[in-house]
């Protein structure tokens, strides 16, 4: 069975990229241009797996969707996708799984996917 | 009563009783025993002890019953009267005789016949032990009332008050007369006022106020009228209609020859076995009551005299007093008058303040002085409002007494001039702390202070002046106190408040007089200390004056000489009158060789600094130059301060002081400082930076790699495409960037017109406006607006402003851009009516890279900050509900820059 995994990406080539990297990489991938949309997205599809969430998003930030999404669903794997490195220093990011920052090279986005999904 | 001591041997009611039943028996007929009232003229029935109804029988009412026909036993049919009611009786009248007098009869309740024998003997018993009965009433009665009268002596012996004896005497008369009521009327012009009332039951006068016809004054007056045994037209006067009132007595009261009042004695008592021919008051009643009266006013009279004699002795002895009081008061005055002098003398023989004081609160409070209980001195400088508490005393009685060191002493003045030179116990302190009493505004101080009157407060005065005292009062604690003025000739030096409340004499007017005497004689005492402190103080201050001068002149030459920074000082021709150490060091001179020179000899060192100077002259105003570069120092950099020598008094220029500070350092280290200012900025930048382009560049090299690996030729499009994007993106990024970083000041000032700018500019935005749904509007105040500035970094700011304003939110909004000119000035103005930003927002938006978008590198709005100030013009931001505006101000001339006044926009020499 496929996972599922949901995109949450305001900047839409970036999305763009995403979907498509993590397609071939053979998961099922919805995606969100921002936190509402996502939380919606959310409370529609059960089988969500793992979300990659972009910090920097207008509205509800990237940081507050984890939180309150960690609190809906303990199960859920979070990853916390950012230009910045400096996140990593704010508490409200602990309540994602892991903490990748953006670069052209995917692999190591993809690997924590994998070893996210695999444990 | 020999005759009847066989009779004698039980109660007379019962002795009577018995014999009324030995006649019942004899006759078999029941007996009533009827008794004849001569003052009256009726019979009435001997009350016994069984019986308890009396009948009357009125001899007028029975025509049968003649008086002189009762001589012997007859049937006669007799009418009686039971209260009110009338009823018929019949049977045989037997009349009861003794010593030939009628005293009354026997009605034998039967029909005609004979009697049985014996029956005379019987009556006749009867008659005379009703008769000894009688006869003993009298007497028992007459010696009742001696005894009372006698009691009725002793009130009148006791007498205190005349109501005290009213009530005595006549509670006595009421007990003698056995009356239910006597009251006392007093006469008070024509009426007669109810004063004592005794007795029990409702009280059966009319009023308490009665008038009484002359008439009946007159009867009153000979003693005609006396006595009432029924209702008459008097009784009416008196009493009230419905009270059964019975017999009464009235009788006038004299004192001397004045009619005082009335006495009326109402309705006798009524007792059982009363064996008195009548029940009512009678002459003899009315005889008692008019002598008890008689005597009584006798003793109202002494009684008034007494006291009269009394007021008389007392008066005598008063004025005995006064006399006396008067001869010591005198003897008093004198002694004070003598001690005045005394004091006098101590106070001329001193020229010090404090000790003049002292013996004016000496001499004021000492028993040997005027001996006052405490006194308080107010001091009142020339030109102060106020008076000041300055010293007081307070006699400390006990003590005083104890050793009387005032007194002990052959001569007062000595004694105050020793005294004078300690201190004084300072009641004041203990008391409230009053620090300084205002005398303008209270009209009674004034009367003090001003005028120089004395003024005396009374509690009287207390009551109605309460408010003008209330300060007076904190300090005195006194109901009673005497404020006099210290006065010189020329002025009022203070004034002084005494006071008795302790040993609580009165103060005499005498005793303000001399006080007066007192402070006057201190007034001119401490004026004369005051002229002649002031001659010394002159004196002194004269030879102070004289070294401070000196020393301060010393003081100015060290200072001027240790100063590091260098000065020079010309006078009004600019003609160089010193020149200080540090100067000499900087020009490389000596002081002596240039005094005297014009400054102009100093022109080319100081690159024509000294050409400031005549301008100062003439303008009298201090110029500041900063950081002024000096080509003959090697460039080193000076703060510049020349001022005008302004001689305080006169307001004349006197000549200019150059100074010259060497602040090369300080520059430098500003310089260093800023430059690394720079640097932490460009950290921040380049981290901002960083992320700016980290977005594309993952995008980019995401795809990049994505290109390589397809096959279509549709995703090769597509791709293409976001690359292009990504890539213009980041060219946005690097070219805002430079923007922001570039340094170099914008060469191109052009003449512009500026609302033409900003109309073409808003016009471009229609496509844009017309796509969001938002209304703009542009408004000028003036058409043709010039100003000199770069027209394409101007047209830069203003597109982005509005661009801002478009974007600031999502909802469709107005958007108004204005321009107005105030002070050669134009503002120009963006308005969105977009919600508020908040303030700790506001605050930080023109910081380089803080943005709300997540778009954009956050320099927009630094860049225009930036090209604004490089016009010399400056940019705000106002936000509250209505929306937000961001208004740019821009000269209309660009000023060349000016090398003066201008320390803080002087760009540094770079």
């Amino acid at each position: 069975m496929k996972r599922k995994i949901m995109v949450v990406e305001d900047e839409q080539n970036m999305r763009l990229l995403l979907e498509e990297e993590l397609a071939d990489e053979g998961y099922d991938v919805a995606s969100a241009s921002n936190a509402e949309e996502a939380l919606k997205l959310f409370e529609s599809d059960q089988g969500i797996d793992l979300a990659t969430i972009d910090i920097e998003m207008p509205g509800i930030s990237g940081l507050e969707l984890a939180g309150r999404l960690r609190k809906s669903n303990l199960d859920m794997k979070i990853i916390l996708l950012t230009a910045y490195t400096h996140y990593k220093q704010d508490l409200s990011s602990w309540a994602a799984d892991a903490y990748v920052v953006k670069s052209m090279d995917l692999t190591e986005l993809k690997s924590k996917i994998r070893d996210l999904l695999r444990a | 009563m020999d005759k009847l001591p066989e009779l004698l041997y039980g109660a007379p009611d019962i002795i009577l009783e018995d014999l009324i039943s030995q006649i019942e028996r004899l006759t078999e007929s029941k007996c009533i025993v009827f008794l004849y009232e001569p003052y009256r003229k009726i019979f009435r029935e001997l009350r016994t002890r069984k019986s308890n109804r009396v009948l009357e029988v009125f001899v007028s009412d029975n025509r049968d019953l003649l008086i002189e026909k009762i001589d012997e036993y007859q049937f006669a049919k007799i009418t009686v009267r039971l209260n009110k009611s009338l009823n018929r009786r019949s049977g045989i009248v037997a009349p009861l005789r003794q010593k030939g007098k009628l005293i009354g009869f026997l009605l034998l309740q039967r029909k005609e016949g004979p009697l049985s024998t014996g029956i005379d003997d019987s009556v006749d018993k009867l008659a005379q032990f009703l008769d000894y009965l009688i006869v003993r009433t009298v007497e028992q009665e007459s010696v009742r009332r001696l005894k009372l009268m006698t009691e009725i002596t002793t009130v009148f012996e006791m007498g205190r008050t005349v109501g005290e004896l009213l009530n005595d005497t006549l509670t006595i008369a009421k007990d003698i007369l056995k009356v239910r009521w006597i009251f006392f009327f007093e006469r008070v012009g024509n009426v007669f006022e109810l004063k004592t009332a005794l007795g029990e039951g409702e009280s059966p006068i009319k009023a308490i106020g009665l008038q009484i016809p002359d008439n009946f004054l007159d009867l009153l007056a000979e003693g005609s009228l006396q006595v009432s045994a029924k209702k008459s037209d008097l009784s009416d006067l008196f009493f009230r209609k419905e009270h059964n009132v019975g017999s009464f007595a009235v009788v006038p009261v004299y004192e001397e020859d004045s009619f005082l009042g009335i006495v009326i004695a109402a309705t006798r008592k009524e007792t059982k076995l009363e064996f008195r021919p009548y029940k009512h008051l009678d002459h003899e009643d009315f005889r008692a009551l008019n002598d008890i009266c008689h005597r009584m006013s006798v003793a109202i009279s002494r009684l008034r005299l007494n006291k009269k004699l009394d007021l008389e002795l007392r008066k005598l002895k008063q004025l005995k007093q006064q006399h006396e009081e008067l001869i010591n008061t005198q003897k008093n005055q004198l002694m004070k008058l003598n001690s005045i002098q005394k004091v006098s003398h101590a106070m001329r023989k001193i020229l010090e303040y404090e000790r003049i004081v002292r013996i004016l609160l000496l001499g004021v409070t000492s028993p040997a002085g005027l001996s006052f209980d405490s006194v308080v001195f107010l001091q009142k400088k020339k030109d102060d409002p106020f008076l000041r508490p300055y010293s007081s005393h307070e006699v400390d009685h006990i003590q005083e007494d104890a050793n009387a060191s005032s007194l002990m002493y052959g001569d007062f003045s000595q004694y105050l001039l020793d005294a004078s030179l300690n201190e004084l116990k300072d009641h004041h302190k203990a008391r409230v702390n009053v620090k300084g009493i205002t005398f303008q505004g209270s009209s009674l101080l004034e009367r003090v202070v001003m005028r120089g009157r004395t003024l005396h407060v009374t509690p009287e005065m207390q009551e109605h002046r309460f408010e003008d005292l209330f300060q007076l009062n904190r300090l005195m604690r006194s109901r009673e106190y005497v404020i006099t003025p210290v006065a010189g000739e020329e002025d009022v030096l203070g004034v002084i408040l005494v006071e008795n409340n302790l040993s609580r004499k009165a103060i005499q007017s005498s005793d303000i007089e001399l006080l007066g005497l007192l402070t006057d004689s201190c007034g001119i005492s401490l004026e004369l200390t005051e002229n002649y402190d002031q001659l010394i103080h002159t004196t002194a201050s004269l030879e102070r004056e004289k070294d401070r001068s000196n020393y301060l002149r010393a003081f100015v030459v060290s200072i001027l000489q240790s100063l590091e920074t260098a000065i020079i000082v010309c006078d009004t021709n600019e003609k160089i009158s010193e020149i200080n150490r540090s100067a000499e060091k900087l020009l490389g001179v000596r002081r002596d060789e240039f005094i005297g020179d014009h400054v102009e000899v100093f022109s080319r060192k100081l690159s024509g600094l000294t050409d400031l100077l005549s301008e100062v002259l003439d303008s009298g105003e201090t110029m500041t130059l900063t950081e002024q570069r000096l080509e003959y120092f090697k460039g080193n950099y000076f703060d510049v301060r020349l001022t005008p020598l302004i001689d305080e008094e006169t307001g004349r220029i006197d000549g200019a002081i150059l100074a010259l500070d060497d602040v090369t350092r300080r520059v430098d280290t500003e310089q260093e400082l800023q430059r690394q200012e720079k640097l932490a900025t460009l950290g921040e930048v380049s981290a901002r930076v960083a992320h700016e382009i980290r977005n594309p560049i993952t995008v980019i090299g995401g795809f990049v790699n994505r290109l390589s690996k397809t096959g279509s030729l549709d995703k090769v499009h597509e791709y293409s495409g976001i690359l292009h994007d990504e890539v213009k993106r980041l060219e946005e990024i690097v070219e805002e960037i430079l923007e922001f970083a570039r340094t170099r000041r914008s060469s191109l000032l052009e003449e512009l017109d500026i609302t033409l700018l900003c109309k073409d500019i808003v016009r471009s935005f229609d496509d844009l406006t017309a796509k969001r749904g938002v209304k703009i509007r542009f408004e000028s105040s003036h058409d043709n607006l010039q100003l000199v500035g770069d027209i394409n970094r101007i047209k830069q700011v203003i597109i982005n402003l509005i661009q801002n304003a478009i974007e600031a939110t999502d909802a469709p909004q107005d958007v108004n851009v204005s321009i107005t000119r105030e002070n050669e000035k134009v503002h120009i103005s963006v308005r969105n009516s977009g919600v508020k930003i908040p303030d700790k927002i506001l605050k930080r938006i023109f910081e380089p890279f803080f943005t709300t978008k997540t778009l954009g590198t956050g320099l927009g709005l630094p860049i225009c900050k930036k090209i604004v100030e490089e016009h010399s013009g400056d940019i705000t931001a106002i936000s509250d509900t209505l929306g937000t505006t961001f208004r740019v101000s821009l000269p209309q001339k660009q000023e060349p820059s000016d090398r003066r006044n201008r320390s803080e926009t002087q760009d540094n020499g770079s």
